[in-house]
């Protein structure tokens, strides 16, 4: 297992790579100029990244292989996106639009699944919940929406004027600055900020406001403590805040350190918990590790090529799994045809094709998460049966209908799955052999 | 204990009544509590200061409070002794106009009606109906209360309104909430209509009979009420205290039920404005005696009187017949449903929708940082000669603030204010930037009849950087005042020409005034190199103001309203006509056609930003009108009446502009769209070009945006006639943002 700390930035300099266990410094993915929370991992696949609109080009996402430098794959959305944000295993994206429109695209074919309006402003952050059944949007107009993956596609809901989110949080007076969900499945709490100066606590299965925490600066990033009961902060006075989920006093002033005297605002931070180590990014295009536990500053990434003008507005974690031998991995990914998906589509396509259409879902290669971790997605849709038989409006039973027709296709998708993978493991087979004969 | 209600469980009556039956629709509630009333007891209910009625266990209302920009002292229906003891101040309203922010005002309005909630769970309020939005037209720049505006622009003017009570009552930015029976806060639309006049040179607001043209009632005064009532769904109105075309406006069955009520549907209560009941006989005569006032007011289809006329006089009213119980009654009934959808009659409030607001809400850290995001994002730079500003923070080595306005907290309020959260005057933020910034007065009030200009020329001239601090007050602009000049007051100009002349640097001049002022000698002068409008910017105004003095902050405000030069006081106050005539300029930048000292929608940046329209072909519209006519130009026109509402439905097109921000600092750019026809500008008829939308954007430095407006026909490109009809005209239009033009022909 390796861990790959990758940061961006708003001006074009790339995509920087680093080892985080050795600080040695890898790749470097151009052209990027991305927005904040516009950078994302897909699985482990491949990088993405919305881009800020340069002279003479509207909105674009690119895609880069961890192997080369360039961008691979160009999209061209219909407007600007800002935030995006793949799911944990890489078969959907989901893009956040300046219009507050949000677009979920499936990664393998490049199909606009679904495009909706979200917020009434900018998208600024997009978050997936740990178990990718919920998404999680903050918008500069304030409000953190809670979307259901599965009631997107329900029409029926939709002509009935119902509203298309599961939970409205409507508490923030200005902008959402950042957004990140706990692991604890239905019981998850969000942890939101915003340029009021607020971090807010949310229930995510009782949609209510748990607590609010009031810090002495603009809180630009957050990133959540694995044990679930302290979340850091990152201010714009150059502080990194440390704020307990579970604190008496609604004011955050424990701080974890400052990149310097006289830093510049932080404006990213992410968590790595192999290690337990926190990665904070700034606007002088610092990047900082820290260990959380002794409150210390561990060390410092640094470009090769001289220090980074551009401020840092991305960070990201990636764990890659090390394949044993590397050439053999390329001969398998050539004989397997393209290795980055096609690009993005700019719009839905009718409703008929998208039902009767079967997602085809990729599995991640050698992945050290269990092959047969997709069937939590289906024992989540009965746990929602379950529920939904207790219930008993007529409105539920349309819901329920719904969910066991998904069920079923969940069904088909898993066995498509599995096929795919025996092929897969064939063909890893296959290549072996022809490498013993080598 | 909780605040005022009516309805407890606790009570074993509260069973008997219908009216507290939440079951029940509001009308049906309304009319039971009414049937159980005395007539002495209906009287008493009509003033602003209603009795309780104890035996039905309803409490006293008072139904004048004020949130104009913030829960405020004015009106007797809140008290800041309690636990409660300050509110949000934001912006005066010209000022957060200026952000061109739709949203933004939204937003705001939103924090007030929380607050305001706050405030009654406090136990601090008698009343949850608030006398805003001021949405009277920004006609004459020496109008003391067009502070209080939202400025010049009908179409602008009306967005906000609609911003405003949605935000203020609880319904969402769209309006898609149903919000009939639950407001949080109650929000009425005033001064209904044509309402911009206050003292000036002797007339005053109480007897003045404003002469307005057909034309300019259709599409001039009457668009934001219009819009306040259909879209913002207004639980209030106030009728002003003005005549128009002879009648009071309080006594006007045309304006308050056919027009109103009628055609606009407005489901809620009309309230008088301050007296202006009594005014109807005692000043203006146009009612014959106290009873026949009474008459008029209630056969027109005011409901309450502030004041307490009424309460005096309905009673011998009823008994010369000059009304009737029913004409008390359907006022009564207007009053408690809209009590009964503040959930004033449904049992203990703590127990309800908004009950879970904390008075500690008031004057939170959320909601001031609201207010200082309002400062910043209004306040507009008016001239940056070679970009003076921002200073850099390193290289101020000395700075001398010099003004009467650099030290005050009230002059930032603006009126309708309500004792601030915090106090940070202007000097005490500049010094947090610079420690050690010398200060002088310069003027001994903003009146500044004597001005001790030696002594601040001293001081200028040993410092690095020098930032004056002046303007207007509410000693020279407020409601019942208006201003007879448009200078700066007495020796101000002196003071700031004879510090811009000796400091070392050009100068920067700050100006704290809600109406325009002529600033032509500071605008030509090269020793003053930047200006900046802060209006009234309110508790975090200091501060907005030093962090875009120190590029902390990307001023992106522009104005709402048309700055005149001194000449245009030729102009009489009184004369009401927009459009422009021989020997008479016009007003507003849709008619005037003098010279400006800045324009509608001026404001510069420390971006650059550039605008190219996506759409670029020529645009050609066909509405197929079978009943197009012709006018007195050889115009082809088709009505807009005619062509319904399916018909302006459709007549809709979709416009696209690149923004570019092309500055080395991220700004927040408000973009504006205008529209004129090739004819446009021609007298008494067609506006140089008009308003049809605005949209507010945030760029980084180097990134581009698309920006999509739609344009209505019928809501955009119509112009009233001279019988005040609203036609669509066949020709050449040309859609402007900034320098670019996009042709689009309609033919109809």
């Amino acid at each position: 297992m390796e861990i790959t700390v990758i940061a961006s930035s708003s001006i074009d300099e790339g995509i920087g790579s680093w080892d985080l266990k050795t600080g040695t410094e890898q790749l470097q993915f151009k052209p990027c100029a991305s927005p904040a929370h516009g950078l994302t991992a897909v699985g482990e696949k491949f990088l993405a990244s919305s881009q800020l609109s340069a002279r003479n080009t509207s909105g674009s996402i690119f895609y880069w292989s961890w192997t080369k430098p360039q961008a691979e794959v160009k999209s061209y959305p219909v407007e600007p996106i800002k935030a995006l944000a793949a799911n944990n295993e890489g078969t959907y994206l989901v893009g956040g639009g300046i219009s507050g429109d949000i677009y979920l695209w499936e990664v393998a074919t490049g199909k606009l699944l679904k495009k909706w309006h979200g917020h009434y402003r900018s998208v600024t952050c997009l978050v997936f919940s740990g178990d990718d059944s919920l998404l999680v949007s903050g918008s500069q107009d304030g409000s953190i929406r809670v979307w259901s993956l599965i009631r997107l596609f329900d029409d029926f809901q939709r002509q009935q004027g119902n509203t298309l989110y599961e939970h409205n949080f409507n508490e923030h007076t200005m902008s959402v600055t950042d957004i990140v969900i706990d692991y604890g499945g239905c019981n998850a709490v969000i942890i939101s900020s915003s340029e009021d100066r607020t971090c807010k606590v949310w229930s995510l299965s009782r949609g209510k406001l748990l607590k609010n925490i009031i810090f002495p600066s603009v809180i630009n990033a957050l990133a959540l403590d694995p044990g679930g009961c302290v979340f850091y902060a990152g201010a714009r006075d150059s502080k990194i805040y440390i704020g307990a989920i579970n604190a008496t006093s609604e004011y955050g002033t424990q701080v974890l350190g400052s990149v310097s005297e006289k830093g510049k605002a932080i404006t990213c931070l992410a968590y790595c918990a192999d290690g337990n180590l926190l990665i904070s990014g700034s606007e002088d295009g610092v990047v900082c590790v820290w260990d959380p536990k002794s409150l210390r500053h561990v060390r410092t990434l640094i470009h090769a090529k001289g220090s980074r003008k551009g401020p840092v507005n991305n960070i990201q974690i990636v764990r890659k799994t090390i394949v044993a031998n590397s050439n053999k991995t390329q001969v398998s990914w050539k004989s397997r045809g393209a290795l980055i998906p096609p690009p993005l589509e700019k719009y839905e396509r009718p409703v008929e094709d998208t039902m009767d259409g079967i997602v085809t879902v990729d599995p991640p290669p050698f992945s050290d998460v269990p092959v047969y971790s997709s069937f939590l997605s289906a024992d989540l849709i009965d746990e929602q049966v379950k529920e939904l038989q207790q219930q008993g409006s007529a409105a539920t039973e349309m819901e329920m209908e719904r969910l066991k027709l998904e069920y079923k296709r969940s069904l088909q998708m898993n066995e498509q799955w599995q096929k795919n993978y025996e092929n897969l493991l064939q063909v890893v087979m296959e290549e072996e052999q022809i490498g013993g004969t080598n | 204990a909780p605040p005022p209600h009516s309805c407890d469980p606790s009570n074993p009556t509260t069973k008997l009544y219908q009216f507290c039956r939440t079951d029940l629709p509001i009308g049906k509630r309304a009319r039971d509590l009414v049937s159980r009333l005395t007539i002495d007891e209906k009287i008493s209910q009509l003033v602003n200061t209603a009795p309780g009625i104890p035996r039905l266990g309803v409490p006293a209302y008072e139904w004048w409070s004020e949130a104009l920009h913030g829960v405020a002292y004015a009106g007797p229906g809140i008290r800041f002794n309690g636990t409660v003891k300050a509110a949000t101040s934001f912006p005066q309203v010209i000022l957060t106009a200026a952000s061109f922010d739709s949203y933004e005002w939204f937003r705001i309005a939103q924090v007030i009606g929380k607050e305001a909630r706050g405030v009654y769970n406090a136990g601090q309020a008698n009343g949850m109906t608030f006398w805003a939005p001021n949405i009277n037209i920004f006609r004459d720049p020496r109008w003391g209360r067009g502070q209080e505006t939202p400025g010049e622009d009908p179409m602008m003017t009306g967005t906000y309104a609609v911003a405003y009570v949605r935000g203020l009552q609880g319904d969402s930015f769209d309006g898609r909430k149903t919000l009939s029976n639950h407001l949080q806060a109650s929000a009425c639309c005033k001064h209904f209509t044509a309402y911009d006049l206050d003292r000036w040179k002797g007339i005053t607001r109480y007897v003045f009979n404003a002469q307005v043209s057909l034309a300019d009632l259709a599409e001039t005064y009457q668009p934001p009420f219009k819009k306040c009532i259909e879209e913002g769904r207004a639980s209030g109105i106030m009728c002003a205290y003005n005549r128009v075309n002879g009648i009071p406006s309080c006594a006007d069955p045309n304006l308050l039920t056919r027009t109103a009520r009628g055609q606009w549907a407005f489901r809620g209560y009309i309230t008088s404005d301050c007296d202006a009941v009594s005014i109807i006989y005692d000043a203006q005569g146009y009612a014959k005696s106290p009873e026949d006032a009474v008459a008029d007011v209630l056969k027109a289809g005011m409901d309450v009187n502030c004041g307490s006329y009424l309460q005096k006089h309905t009673k011998s009213a009823l008994q010369q017949k000059k009304v009737s119980e029913t004409d008390i009654d359907r006022a009564l009934l207007n009053l408690f449903s809209v009590r009964i959808r503040l959930g004033l009659f449904n049992g203990d409030p703590t127990k309800l929708p908004y009950g879970n607001i904390s008075p500690n809400e008031v004057c939170s850290p959320a909601h001031q940082a609201l207010a200082l995001d309002a400062a910043r994002n209004g306040i507009v730079l008016l001239k940056n000669n070679l970009k003076l500003l921002p200073f850099s923070k390193r290289s101020v080595s000395s700075l001398a603030v010099i003004g009467p306005n650099a030290h005050v907290v009230k002059t930032l309020l603006g009126n309708y204010a309500g004792p601030p959260c915090k106090t940070v005057t202007p000097l005490d933020a500049l010094r947090s930037y610079v420690k050690n910034a010398v200060y002088h007065q310069g003027c001994d009030s903003v009146a500044c009849s004597n001005a001790a200009i030696d002594q601040a020329v001293a001081i200028a001239k040993n410092a690095d950087h020098v930032v004056l601090i002046m303007g207007l007050d509410q000693t020279q602009e407020k409601e019942d005042f208006d201003r007879v000049d448009l200078s700066l007051p007495g020796k101000q100009q002196e003071l700031i020409t004879s510090v811009a002349n000796a400091a070392k640097k050009p100068v920067v001049l700050v100006l704290i005034c809600g109406g325009p002022v002529d600033i032509s000698f500071a605008a030509n002068n090269n020793k003053i190199g930047s200006i900046i409008w802060a209006g009234y910017p309110g508790e975090a105004g200091g501060i907005a103001i030093s962090e875009i003095i120190f590029g902390d902050h990307n001023p992106g405000g522009r104005l709402p309203v048309t700055w005149y030069p001194q000449s245009f006081v030729n102009i009489q106050m009184t004369d009401m006509r927009m459009r422009s005539a021989t020997g008479y300029p016009g007003r507003t930048y849709k008619f005037y056609k003098g010279p400006k000292v800045y324009e509608f929608g001026h404001g510069l940046s420390y971006s650059a930003y550039s605008y190219r329209f996506k759409t670029l072909a020529e645009t050609n519209l066909y509405l197929n009108q079978s009943k197009a006519q012709t006018n007195s130009d050889s115009v082809r026109y088709t009505l807009v009446s005619e062509m319904g509402k399916e018909g302006c439905d459709v007549a809709k097109t979709k416009v696209t502009v690149e923004v570019e921000n092309q500055g080395e600092m991220a700004g927040k750019h408000p973009v504006l769209m205008f529209a004129r026809h090739e004819r446009g500008g021609e007298d008494g008829k067609r506006a140089e070009k008009q308003l049809v939308g605005f949209k507010s954007i945030v760029l980084s430095n180097g990134e581009k945006a698309e920006m999509e407006f739609e344009i209505g026909l019928c809501e955009h490109l119509s112009r009233a006639n001279e019988f005040g009809v609203m036609v669509l005209e066949e020709g050449k239009y040309f859609l402007t943002v900034g320098d670019s033009e996009l042709p689009l022909i309609v033919n109809v």
